[in-house]
């Protein structure tokens, strides 16, 4: 994207997050005041909303990086002692974006198709994903997860759990 | 003061019922394991416990229980520190520095650090309780919404202590964690951001939250690696190193003393509970520390700071409980059932009438929290082992371990779903560069910050010079901005020594290149 | 209430096959024959140790004596008992759960206030042993000595005490039906609202608010930090004889506080007329068991035997009580 006489990069995957985050953030705000504009509702979420609103106003241009600007200014992760250096090697992102996506899959079926066999079949995913290809390992392995966790929880709470099979 | 004759009699309570003293081994070990699985907090454990315990005499049911509370105490920072998931969020300050210690091959001497810390305080906060439990009670009591609004503030301030690269992205995630902890219904009775779901109305449940925004940042990030540390050499189990790290200990006595007093404190104000003492007491041992840069990056006294504040905040919840029968927090309330079910009503005509009972309760736990020093190495021996496992087998199995112990938080599949969206929200922040840490601090401080903000508005009539009426908060307040001043005045000076310094290099270094007349890299 | 979520969808008609099923294997006759085959769930909406919990807990030992099987509890705390009734209710109504809850005034309340995806008569009583009061008290140290000082005070300037007060609730309905009645410009005073009774309780016996309206039950291991000033009950309350009763103070209409014990689907009661007299008789029998009332007196909690149809009865009058004031809760 050019502007004026420098070109600039749009980082929109950040643009996006932030964009997001304040929609979610507005959409509370005005979801909070449609119940009641009493100082007993809004006293803390309405300051606490508009200040992240201006905090996103804030961050915005940091989405958008001078091209030159952008080469010169290397990601110091030294500095931030909590910041986690996510890899960005592509096998890795693709390793972690499988393990992410069998998670989600996990936790939406366990009520579907019942624990047991969500837990199997994630803990099976999640070895496959991680580098077991061993098909012996794979299948022993999971199944001692799934009795293990799901004979160990039940005997823990008193909760039921939904399984189709144990 | 301390009663002597009602001392000799609670000895004689003591020894007269060894065959409750059975139960301390496998109360902590019950204990430990449990606290050690993420989701399940101390609340959690003790709550599955107490149906046991029903079966067994007052006294006996009493031993076992506080000793699932001391164990529990401790086994949350196993998890803390060897994966960076707190079990609970009286663990979640231990992570910061634990973690850093266990990637750099210290894993040993991170848990030796963390289960000294955890013991001695937890011995000093039962002492102090036994000489002061009176006392105590009535000043808990007579703590109003000014005082807690000024603690919970007092808990943010460790997002200062947060350092991140954008001071803007920090602030943004802790206005957004603060708003996702106000979801739900209010102090007030307003119904805020539910959507409509019945399971939000108690607001976002704290503990699947914070477990999927720091477990995306580490679990899966632990997908692209064969063991937890990379490092082969690092990977060891050494009793050496462990005990090392409990005699490193002792070397931080003034963190374990600041760490056990505001521990003390505030987990005997009623329902605040462990999970803001660790954020202070971290808060203030970085903020005070000459070395203040190197925490989160594998600082021992952040280990001792947390820890000490939660297992001396035990004793402080006890107390309230005992004198008052009000509940600190949520185990000492599983306590009070416990003390119910076996027809005592815990209160003050209970510490009136059977002082000798009381402080053998508190005998027994300064006696459990020496055997805990015992079964606590051997846990974390055995614990420390899984990081020898390879990642695949890990990976699959504490992630499993992770979605049910949030199913156990919650009883339906909201809690696993908590856990998927907020690791979605985690790694998203993560790979911007947003501090996760800040977005905890927000969910587990906000209700807190709202309800107690409410309250003193509603009491105060909107007037803000009620504050004046307070002296208790006005301490705090006091306590706060000196201790802040100070810190700023030390990195003031330290700077200027700093700056000196590098004048000084520099000059050095002129001088040398002039001597030399070669071109320097600067 | 038409938010149903697919997971709900899913349980319901999961329930539903469930249900059809067993009706078509067998005969609702010979099904009460078998009753009960199996360990019973008692659900709890309350989180371990508190009343309902420890009610349920002291109590089931008697029961199963009675009923032969194992009961099993299951605390499904969260919204003010909504999820807890909403999981009982989407139960099959086989008699394998039963509701331990503080019915009135919680039911009614999710019901009027948060769009319970359920009805009042959807809940059928078996019998609610305790009976609580709305307590208005103050710190035993405090400089107020009567109720009546406490209402002369707010009519001279109705911010001259602080109130602390759990909103939404029968407290804070007794509290403004009080005021009102006094004359009381209710909406100049300083409320301060409690999510709870418990920290409610604590905020009174520290003195951080100068009256507390409660639940009276809670405040007897306090009793010797607070005064009571005045108890919203027709007569005399046995666990608390010196708490002055309203009326002698004011004459206003009042809620009556908690009503909790033992409940069950009406689905049940109507489909399933046999087992719902078996676990009817089995409560009966229980309540009434001198060892049971023995055990639960020591741990301050109530066995009376009121019956399925008084207890019915109190429910759905509380229920309509509440309808009638719910403006006063909004």
């Amino acid at each position: 994207m050019r502007i004026g006489r420098h070109s600039y990069a749009i980082d929109y995957g950040h643009l996006a997050l932030i964009t997001f985050i304040a929609a979610l953030v507005f959409w509370y705000l005005l979801d909070a005041r449609s119940v009641s504009l009493s100082v007993n509702n809004l006293l803390l979420v309405q300051p606490v909303a508009i200040f992240a609103l201006a905090m996103y106003l804030f961050i915005v241009p940091q989405c958008f990086h001078k091209v030159e600007a952008r080469e010169a200014a290397k990601p110091s992760s030294e500095n931030d002692p909590f910041a986690v250096s996510l890899s960005t090697d592509r096998a890795d992102v693709m390793r972690m974006a499988a393990l992410g996506v069998s998670l989600g899959l996990m936790v939406f079926l366990l009520d579907v198709i019942g624990f047991d066999i969500a837990i199997f079949l994630f803990a099976a995913a999640a070895m496959a994903i991680c580098g077991e290809r061993r098909p012996l390992h794979l299948l022993f392995f999971s199944l001692a997860v799934t009795l293990v966790t799901i004979y160990g929880f039940r005997a823990l709470i008193s909760y039921p759990m939904h399984t189709t099979l144990l | 003061m301390i009663d002597v004759s009602a001392f000799n009699e609670a000895l004689g309570i003591m020894f007269s019922s060894v065959g409750s003293w059975g139960w301390i081994v496998p109360g902590l070990i019950v204990g430990l394991v449990f606290s050690a699985i993420p989701g399940i907090s101390i609340t959690m454990a003790m709550a599955i416990v107490l149906p046991m315990s029903l079966y067994m005499d007052f006294f006996s049911a009493i031993v076992f229980l506080t000793s699932v509370y001391t164990g529990a105490g401790f086994g949350g920072s196993v998890p803390a520190i060897l994966m960076n998931i707190p079990g609970s969020p009286s663990s979640f300050a231990t992570t910061f520095d634990g973690y850093a210690m266990s990637q750099k091959g210290e894993h040993n001497e991170a848990l030796g650090y963390a289960l000294f810390a955890s013991t001695l305080c937890g011995i000093a906060g039962y002492v102090l309780l036994l000489l002061v439990i009176e006392p105590l009670a009535d000043i808990v009591l007579r703590i109003g919404p000014v005082e807690m609004f000024a603690v919970a503030i007092w808990g943010m301030m460790l997002l200062g202590s947060l350092g991140s690269t954008y001071i803007s992205r920090g602030l943004l995630a802790a206005a957004l964690g603060i708003l996702l902890g106000t979801v739900g219904m209010n102090t007030a009775g307003f119904t805020r951001g539910t959507l409509g779901l019945p399971v939000l109305l108690d607001g976002i449940a704290p503990i699947p939250a914070m477990i999927g925004l720091l477990a995306a940042s580490q679990l899966l990030s632990l997908a692209s690696r064969d063991y937890i540390i990379e490092a082969e050499g690092s990977r060891e189990v050494s009793l050496r190193k462990i005990l090392k790290g409990c005699w490193g200990t002792l070397k931080y006595p003034g963190v374990l003393l600041r760490g056990s007093i505001i521990g003390i404190i505030i987990g005997a104000v009623p329902g605040v509970g462990s999970s803001i003492g660790n954020l202070i007491a971290y808060a203030e041992t970085k903020r005070t520390a000459k070395d203040s840069a190197t925490f989160g990056k594998g600082n021992p006294k952040g280990v001792i700071a947390a820890e000490s504040a939660v297992a001396s905040g035990e004793g402080g919840s006890m107390a309230t409980m005992l004198a008052l029968g009000i509940p600190g927090g949520g185990a000492t309330a599983i306590l009070i059932a416990a003390f119910m079910m076996h027809n005592i009503v815990p209160g003050p005509s209970f510490i009136e009438t059977q002082k000798p009972m009381v402080y053998a309760i508190i005998l027994n736990n300064i006696v459990q929290a020496i055997v805990l020093l015992a079964v606590g190495i051997g846990f974390i021996y055995v614990a420390s082992n899984i990081m020898k496992v390879r990642t695949r087998y890990v990976l699959p199995a504490i992630l499993v371990i992770a979605t049910l112990g949030t199913f156990a938080v919650t009883g339906e599949a909201a809690g696993p779903i908590t856990l998927f969206v907020f690791a979605l929200l985690g790694y998203a922040l993560n790979r911007y560069q947003y501090p996760v840490s800040a977005v905890v601090v927000g969910i587990l401080l906000g209700r807190m910050l709202e309800t107690e903000f409410l309250r003193s508005y509603q009491l105060s009539g909107g007037n803000p010079l009620y504050v004046l009426e307070r002296p208790g908060a006005m301490a705090i307040f006091a306590v706060m901005f000196i201790s802040l001043g100070m810190t700023a005045w030390g990195k003031r000076k330290q700077n200027r020594a700093e700056a000196a310094e590098a004048l000084a290099l520099r000059q050095i270094q002129e001088e040398t290149r002039a001597a030399h007349t070669t071109p320097s890299k600067g | 209430m038409t938010h149903f979520t697919r997971r709900d969808v899913f349980k319901i008609s999961a329930g539903g096959v469930a249900v059809a099923s067993g009706m078509v294997a067998m005969p609702s006759i010979l099904r009460a024959a078998t009753y009960p085959s199996r360990p019973i769930n008692v659900i709890v909406p309350f989180a371990t140790g508190g009343y309902n919990d420890r009610l349920s807990r002291a109590f089931i030992p008697y029961l199963e004596q009675e009923l032969g099987q194992p009961l099993v509890i299951v605390n499904k705390p969260g919204a003010g008992t909504q999820l807890g009734n909403s999981y009982a209710l989407n139960q099959p109504a086989d008699g394998y759960s039963i509701l331990c809850t503080s019915a009135a005034p919680y039911i009614p309340l999710t019901v009027l206030l948060q769009n319970a995806p359920y009805k009042i008569e959807d809940f059928s009583m078996i019998n609610l042993p305790s009976r609580d009061y709305t307590l208005a008290a103050t710190s035993s140290g405090g400089p107020v000595k009567t109720f009546a000082e406490v209402i002369d005070k707010l009519k001279k300037d109705p911010t001259s005490l602080s109130i602390g007060v759990q909103p939404a609730s029968a407290d804070y309905a007794n509290m403004v039906l009080a005021f009102q009645a006094a004359g009381i410009d209710a909406s100049k005073l300083r409320i301060v609202t409690y999510d709870g009774g418990g920290p409610a309780r604590n905020a009174t016996a520290g003195a951080q608010v100068d009256v507390g309206f409660v639940g009276g039950e809670g405040f007897l291991p306090l009793k010797s930090k607070v005064r009571p000033l005045a108890i919203f009950a027709a007569e005399k309350v046995d666990w608390y004889p010196d708490a002055p009763l309203i009326g002698a103070t004011l004459k206003t209409d009042f809620v009556e506080g908690s009503q909790r014990g033992w409940a069950v689907s009406t689905k049940l009661k109507n489909e399933q007329p046999e087992i719902f007299k078996i676990i009817v008789a089995a409560v009966e029998k229980a309540s009434k068991n001198p060892k049971a009332i023995e055990a639960l007196k020591l741990q301050e909690l109530a066995t009376t035997w009121y019956g399925p149809d008084a207890s019915n009865k109190a429910y759905l009058d509380n229920a309509a009580k509440m309808a009638k004031y719910v403006d006063l809760l909004k």
